[in-house]
């Protein structure tokens, strides 16, 4: 995925010459997961900018470049970095266009590296959509797919309002698909079902989406069913594509890498509460991390931590029975 | 501190009498918002009192494609820019037409304008410093030759992104010109509970910048170091930092009482650096105004502001559903 990557924010700043690429280490080292490798070769220093290490000037520098007339593409080195800079993403970018009352906006993209499962320990494995997802003005979007990846992400950096653009970690090497050639778009917003079925949806983003569908593949030879639906956006929600597949299949599992309580797998349940009771055959079922404060490093504790295929498939079973 | 006299040449008569008719603005609009809040007619007002000469100083140094990214106290930065008083109180309203922020925001608490480059800011303090260094990164990459002015009180000067955003434009030195309207609170914190030095502009020395220190309340002094930093950020040299002292005349806003922190010596002090009273006298030493043109220009600024309020306060309200538009594009 990380080629898929690299390859839309180089197609990008070749067609628009206000595209530029700001953040730690993306210059000459390309970026410590290679993303933008190459680029301060092709496009020179002033528009693949090593910046001082201080993400919240990060995106301070960006909203003003794009207030200015530039498209900046910000990468936080990981996302859990990203929180020195939360003032900047959600009290000026997400919402400076609804202050001004639409006489301002900030057209750019936040990306960054998230997940666990990696050995990145406390520090280089959180999960971060939740907070994010709950800002209006902000778009969240969180790809599994290559393919996906550079569409969206083209898009992001086409779309006129702040995108926050989630790259899992584990999947940058994880998947690989072909590409589609040429300007391939994918728009923000809608779901895909990546797996059709008819006695259970699974709702996730991310690495979960491999392995709810991992899982749904260890259930099916029992003669459970599951339709796999990749959210893909966060923010804005694609609600009717999840009612429609609950309305189908009458049960419903979501499966998120952070931690349980107040996750963004919480309002993808309670959207499914709210709207499609009366179409339920049992409990909205979270498959998530335990409330700890962080992925431990050493590799029981992580695996005690992370949601995995086998603990998705006995959540499916134990939802299929009831 | 640069000396308080500086020589004007008889060509800049003109200029200095736009100066001090911008401040008498800044004060009509200020005391009017005093009044209207003591009526009960608006809901709020954090004063400008006392920073008028650095704000109309700064801002005269920019030219009309330069840009402004201004801190919630600066009215008199905004008239210069030609923020009218009609647009000013449209604001103090909350009404519908509301310019700078469609009454969705505090009068005078955040602001913006398109059409006159003033940047859009919020009232998390100097969180608009690295979005000035961006502005201005934007328009060395682009070729534009903008020089960008950001203004911020002393207190700001304890944040991080105060220091993010200037040592982002020192790295590049960018056509910046940062201002700190220092007058030596934040809030009721005085200055020897923020910084061991307090003369902010000494830290230029460490960001490898060019650094002045200036009376606020002098216009042609400060008018002096502004239009050098301009010049500066516009060949290329980089940024600059000017401390400029100045008193707040009033409490912090028409929610606070300084009486309880200040004491009235203190206070009684502040009134008497009063940069529009000093500019006055000034003007007339060299007598380019007569004492009846001085009443005259502030009646003059108090009556257009008093009409203002009137025909703001008769202006449509926003509508209630309109507060779900403008989220997206």
């Amino acid at each position: 995925m990380i080629e898929a990557v690299r390859s839309a924010i180089t197609e990008e700043m070749e067609r628009d010459d206000h595209v530029i690429v700001l953040g730690e280490d993306v210059g000459k080292k390309g970026g410590v997961f290679g993303a933008t490798d190459g680029l301060y070769a092709r496009f020179g220093e002033a528009r693949v900018l090593d910046t001082p290490l201080a993400e919240s000037g990060i995106v301070g520098v960006a909203i003003g470049a794009a207030l200015n007339g530039l498209i900046p593409i910000a990468e936080i080195q990981f996302a859990d970095f990203i929180h020195p800079a939360f003032d900047q993403i959600v009290s000026e970018a997400a919402r400076t266009r609804y202050r001004s009352n639409g006489d301002w906006s900030v057209p750019i993209v936040i990306r960054t590296p998230f997940g666990g499962g990696v050995h990145g320990g406390l520090y280089h494995s959180q999960s971060i959509e939740a907070f994010y997802a709950h800002v209006p003005g902000l778009k969240v979007v969180v790809p599994s797919m290559p393919a996906d990846a550079k569409g969206l992400l083209k898009s992001a950096i086409r779309d006129p309002d702040p995108v926050l653009f989630l790259e899992h970690k584990k999947v940058y090497r994880l998947v690989a698909e072909e590409i589609p050639d040429g300007d391939h778009l994918v728009p923000i917003g809608p779901a895909v079902v990546r797996r059709a079925g008819t006695n259970i949806s699974c709702f996730a983003w991310g690495l979960m989406t491999h392995y709810c569908m991992e899982a749904a593949e260890q259930v099916a030879g029992e003669g459970i069913s599951v339709e796999v639906v990749d959210l893909r956006t966060l923010a804005p929600l694609d609600r009717d594509s999840i009612l429609e597949s609950v309305r189908k299949t009458g049960k419903a599992i979501v499966v998120y890498e952070d931690n349980l309580t107040g996750g963004f797998g919480a309002e993808v349940s309670a959207v499914i509460s709210e709207h499609a009771f009366d179409d339920l055959d049992g409990p909205v079922i979270r498959v998530a991390a335990p409330d700890i404060p962080a992925m431990p490093f050493n590799s029981p504790q992580e695996d005690f931590f992370m949601p995995n295929p086998e603990k998705i498939a006995k959540a499916m079973r134990k939802l299929a029975a009831y | 501190m640069a000396k308080t006299t500086v020589v004007a040449p008889a060509a800049a008569k003109e200029q200095y009498l736009q100066l001090h008719r911008w401040m008498c603005m800044a004060k009509a609009l200020d005391d009017r918002m005093h009044m209207l809040v003591k009526q009960g007619r608006a809901p709020f007002v954090g004063s400008s009192r006392g920073h008028e000469g650095i704000q109309v100083a700064s801002t005269a140094a920019l030219g009309p494609d330069d840009w402004l990214v201004p801190h919630y106290r600066g009215l008199a930065n905004s008239i210069v820019r030609g923020l009218t008083m009609k647009e000013w109180m449209l604001a103090v309203f909350a009404k519908a037409d509301d310019p700078l922020s469609a009454g969705r925001n505090i009068p005078g608490g955040c602001y913006s304008y398109h059409r006159l480059n003033i940047a859009p800011v919020s009232q998390v303090v100097a969180s608009w410093v690295p979005k000035a260094a961006g502005i201005a990164y934007a328009a060395k990459l682009q070729g534009e030759g903008s020089v960008t002015l950001c203004t911020f009180g002393d207190g700001a000067t304890s944040r991080g992104d105060f220091h993010e955003g200037v040592n982002f434009a020192a790295v590049h030195r960018l056509p910046v010109v940062f201002v700190c309207e220092n007058n030596s609170y934040a809030i009721s914190v005085p200055i020897r509970l923020q910084m061991a030095n307090p003369n902010v502009a000494d830290r230029a020395a460490g960001y490898g910048i060019a650094g002045a220190t200036v009376d606020g309340t002098d216009v042609p002094a400060c008018y002096a170091v502004c239009k050098e930093a301009v010049e500066r950020a516009r060949r290329g040299d980089g940024p600059t930092l000017i401390d400029a002292k100045v008193w707040r005349m009033n409490s912090h806003t028409s929610e606070d009482n300084h009486v309880k922190y200040r004491g009235k010596d203190e206070i009684d002090e502040a009134a008497a650096h009063d940069p529009i009273a000093r500019f006055g006298a000034w003007l007339l030493e060299r007598g380019w105004l007569t004492a009846d043109d001085l009443a005259r220009a502030q009646a003059e600024c108090d009556a257009e502001a008093s009409d203002a309020a009137d025909w703001a306060e008769q202006q449509p309200d926003p509508i209630a559903e309109d507060a779900l538009k403008n989220v997206f594009a």
